[in-house]
């Protein structure tokens, strides 16, 4: 190996180490790879900025502006209550309407910002009710990563996916949407077989404690929620059609994001002050580390060693599967993530080699179609993984943290009980379809 | 100027082990809503405030909710917060310490600023490390406009 081939690769070993260890806060350690990266000349300042994925950093950008606007509105409070009350206490029927609920949210916004508005609001209701809140939030985890699996902007391995292989927004929708239904409905017929015991219980006042909570009380600014619902509405509908508009997802978000701050009025300052600028630079940081491997050319000797093992796709794909799922299930995703893409990218290529002498772009449209099932099997393997423990996700962790205020909280070992042999069935479901999807109804 | 001459001397105070009960009858029978913590030996422990240990009796989770105004009945929860029998807090894990105390030297613009910077009603005075009295805002209220008399005179 080259000098400078060995320097990229010990600073991406350390800082990956250094992330994995949890013992200094990644942001840290990416922007100081980062730095190192360039400081050894391995890259240049401006490769190092062609590297950072402004796609990626966009739309984490246009959702922030987006997200923290609809927060103001109170209306996750507001659908809850609805929903609470459409169930009549029935605490299956909280517990299905609201995974449901967390899971659709997180398909569309980001899955702490879901967890964050819906767990504390399921910990009030269930205790009101004299349910043990636990079952609730162990679904909700549940419900955030699988429902976040089902659209580019759901989760933030899918984000860096689809930026890093121009796969639409529809794409992500009609390739990942009918696993996500699919496992969902069987996860929560397992949580209801699970928790089928402590789901019995019915508190005797709940009429009094449903009847009492007036969801009129929670929106304090219609024309607030109405303009953000509309503008979420266009955003949508924006990423629906992203492709036809010759628009990347990032500009949609973007708009979406400035239109509503200039419409709604909101103060510019508190905005800001909540966009999440650690996870920006740790993707920031990230990419540049990542770029460091792809310009001495380690990935592409990696991707000729996995293909040395197997070069069919559909195996591939389930070894990718499995090992994101795993991966994923203790390790942070994101830095998963963004290492396998280069690497996938290599092996699609190897595949897929260019024999019809096509432009770098249409070269780039044809290896992508070609390889769909590995990248499908990226962002379920990776996405889904999170569940297996709580440490998995961030929403796990955030849940965790509120459930510490109950009577019954959440720990390793009391969620990696239900949670990692649900995930397995998951990667199992995820493992028919990819098999079924890509190559029995190829 | 300082605030020696305007504390008051007069208070009602707990000791470090004392029940919640305890605490609870002394923010009701004094209408204060900060209490100081004394030691045997007559040293200052710390201080509770009455918001504190309110919060102990409600679900923590409560400020993630924006507001409790939709809620009539909080149901089962009324109940289990508010059940006083199971818990086992005395007055010391509650106090805060340290951080909230002046000295009888200290001026009333000290004073009024740290009331100011930490919230408080009012704050324990010492010298040399024995609790001398307290402060409240209502004493630099007078401090301010009766700067030379001991007695609040509102014809002068």
């Amino acid at each position: 190996m080259e000098p400078p081939t060995i320097t990229a690769l010990v600073i991406f070993i350390l800082a990956y180490a250094l992330i994995i260890s949890e013992r200094i806060h990644r942001t840290k350690i990416a922007l100081l790879g980062a730095v190192l990266v360039i400081l050894f000349h391995i890259l240049t300042q401006s490769e190092a900025f062609h590297y950072i994925d402004f796609n990626t950093i966009g739309l984490l950008i246009g959702m922030m502006l987006l997200i923290g606007v609809i927060k103001e509105t109170g209306v996750f409070t507001y659908i809850a209550i609805i929903l609470t009350k459409k169930t009549k206490g029935d605490s299956w029927k909280i517990l299905f309407l609201f995974s449901i609920f967390t899971a659709v949210a997180s398909a569309l916004l980001d899955n702490v910002t879901t967890v964050l508005l819906i767990a504390p609001i399921t910990i009030l209701i269930a205790e009101m009710l004299d349910i043990s809140p636990f079952p609730f939030l162990v679904a909700e985890i549940l419900a955030s990563n699988i429902g976040g699996t089902a659209t580019l902007i759901g989760d933030p391995p899918n984000i860096l996916i689809g930026s890093a292989t121009d796969l639409s927004f529809l794409d992500f929708m009609v390739n990942l949407g009918p696993a996500v239904i699919i496992v969902m409905a069987v996860t929560l017929l397992l949580l209801r077989f699970i928790f089928r015991n402590q789901l019995k219980v019915e508190f005797s006042d709940y009429e009094k404690v449903l009847d009492g909570m007036d969801e009129t009380k929670v929106i304090k600014d219609k024309t607030l929620l109405k303009r953000s619902m509309i503008v979420l509405a266009l955003t949508m509908i924006g990423f629906m059609i992203h492709d036809l508009l010759g628009l990347k997802p990032a500009t949609v978000a973007m708009a979406g994001g400035s239109v509503l701050l200039v419409w709604s009025g909101t103060d510019i300052e508190e905005r800001f002050k909540e966009i999440e600028w650690t996870t920006l630079f740790f993707f920031i940081g990230l990419f540049v580390l990542v770029g460091g491997l792809e310009k001495v050319g380690l990935l592409e000797k990696l991707a000729s060693g996995v293909l040395s093992i197997s070069d069919n796709i559909i195996i591939l794909s389930l070894c990718i599967l499995w090992v994101s799922a795993i991966a994923s299930a203790f390790l942070d995703n994101i830095p998963f993530v963004a290492a396998m893409i280069p690497l996938l990218a290599s092996i699609s290529v190897a595949l897929f080699p260019n024999v019809d002498g096509l432009d770098e772009a249409a070269y780039h449209i044809y290896y992508i179609k070609h390889s769909q099932p590995l990248w499908w099997s990226l962002a379920l393997g990776a996405c889904m993984g999170g569940n297996g423990t709580l440490v998995g996700a961030s929403a796990n962790v955030v849940i965790a943290g509120f459930s510490e205020k109950t009577k019954s909280p959440l720990n390793f070992k009391n969620y990696f009980r239900f949670g990692f042999p649900l995930m397995i069935v998951s990667i199992a479901i995820s493992s028919l379809y990819i098999l079924v999807r890509y190559l029995f109804l190829k | 100027m300082n605030i020696g001459k305007y504390i008051k001397k007069d208070f009602l105070k707990l000791s470090p082990e004392a029940p919640l009960k305890e605490v609870a009858r002394i923010f009701f029978e004094s209408g204060e809503s900060v209490v100081p913590v004394v030691e045997d030996d007559g040293s200052l422990a710390g201080i509770i405030t009455i918001d504190d240990f309110i919060l102990i009796f409600l679900p923590e989770y409560i400020d993630m909710i924006r507001s409790v105004d939709f809620i009539h009945n909080f149901g089962a929860l009324e109940k289990t917060s508010f059940s006083v029998e199971e818990t086992l807090f005395v007055a010391e894990d509650l106090m805060r310490e340290g951080e909230t105390v002046l000295d009888v030297d200290d001026s009333i613009m000290k004073a009024a600023a740290t009331l100011h910077k930490y919230s408080l009603s009012r704050i324990p005075v010492v010298s040399d490390g024995r609790l001398v009295g307290m402060i409240s805002q209502n004493d630099i209220c007078r401090a301010i406009y009766d700067l030379e008399g001991d007695q609040w005179n509102p014809q002068q």
